[in-house]
């Protein structure tokens, strides 16, 4: 898999060579199992708006470069488990980080972008 | 009440009144937007959002020691870790803690972003006045940077001077 240059992605949704620079940099840093959310993309790469971002995700999610993700977070904070979508994710969890079964709610989902295979 | 306010340089804001059992407000936004259509077609508008804001009051914070209190900060890095520093009070500020604000920082130089934050706009912060009427805010404003990537909560009742002044400062250091 080349991390070269992702251009081709950024091009095809009619960014910038600024956002292109700043996802090629981002991606040659990219360690195989770290997690993004969208927020944190958005601050690293700046595309000219979040729906182009949200096309540009998409295509790096399908192209294998990005696995999207549901993770169940503790009401304290950190992450229980994680699922390959909301649909998978049970309506309690056991948490370990309070020992305590916890119902599932919205607030405690958080949708990550893994990266499947380093720079 | 919920109230959808086009400005003259063409930026629109959705205010939507705050829920006592839920911080999820994208069902309010959707049945104001498929109520209002008419008037703003949602494809003529692109998100604007203010996550740059999130860290830069941070990172810029040494600036802005008179203008804002930090009471909790959560910082997240591309491990999945979540650095959260809170205060003892709502009176005092993180930006007093040396110990929390070097902790923060240095979690921020490994790939990581501000994620959410409870801040306080200072009285008088954005004007400099001894007189009582003239000061911007009127008074300490509570603003909760949480959430959707264009979204700040308000959780109390403010002026229309001081709201204004609010999201001036959040469009400044974006």
């Amino acid at each position: 898999m080349s991390w070269t240059n992702l251009g081709n992605i950024t091009r095809k949704f009619h960014e910038g060579l600024g956002t292109t620079v700043r996802l090629n940099r981002l991606a040659s840093h990219w360690h195989t199992g770290e997690v993004y959310t969208f927020d944190h993309l958005y601050q690293e790469i700046s595309p000219s708006s979040t729906q182009n971002l949200a096309l540009i995700v998409a295509e790096l999610v399908q192209r294998g470069f990005l696995e999207k993700l549901v993770r169940v977070e503790s009401p304290t904070g950190g992450g229980i488990k994680d699922f390959p979508s909301v649909e998978d994710v049970p309506d309690t969890i056991y948490d370990f980080h309070s020992d305590r079964e916890i119902e599932v709610q919205p607030d405690n989902l958080r949708i990550l972008f893994k990266v499947r295979h380093g720079g | 009440m919920n109230v959808f306010k086009l400005h003259d340089n063409g930026l629109l804001e959705a205010r939507i009144y705050t829920h006592d059992n839920s911080s999820d407000y994208q069902n309010d936004v959707t049945k104001m937007w498929s109520l209002l259509s008419f008037l703003f077609p949602p494809s003529d508008f692109s998100e604007y959002p203010i996550a740059k804001a999130k860290t830069n009051l941070w990172t810029k914070r040494n600036a802005l020691k008179s203008v804002i209190r930090y009471s909790d900060s959560v910082l997240r890095n591309s491990l999945g870790t979540a650095l959260s520093a809170s205060t003892g009070s709502e009176q005092q500020s993180l930006f007093d803690d040396q110990g929390a604000s070097n902790s923060l920082d240095e979690f921020l130089k490994h790939k990581a972003y501000c994620d959410s934050s409870n801040i306080w706009w200072l009285k008088g912060g954005g004007k400099e006045s001894d007189n009582e009427f003239e000061m911007l805010p009127s008074k300490d404003v509570h603003v909760i940077l949480k959430g959707k990537l264009n979204e700040f909560t308000i959780p109390a009742k403010c002026s229309k001077q001081d709201f204004e002044y609010v999201l001036d400062q959040l469009r400044k250091y974006n």
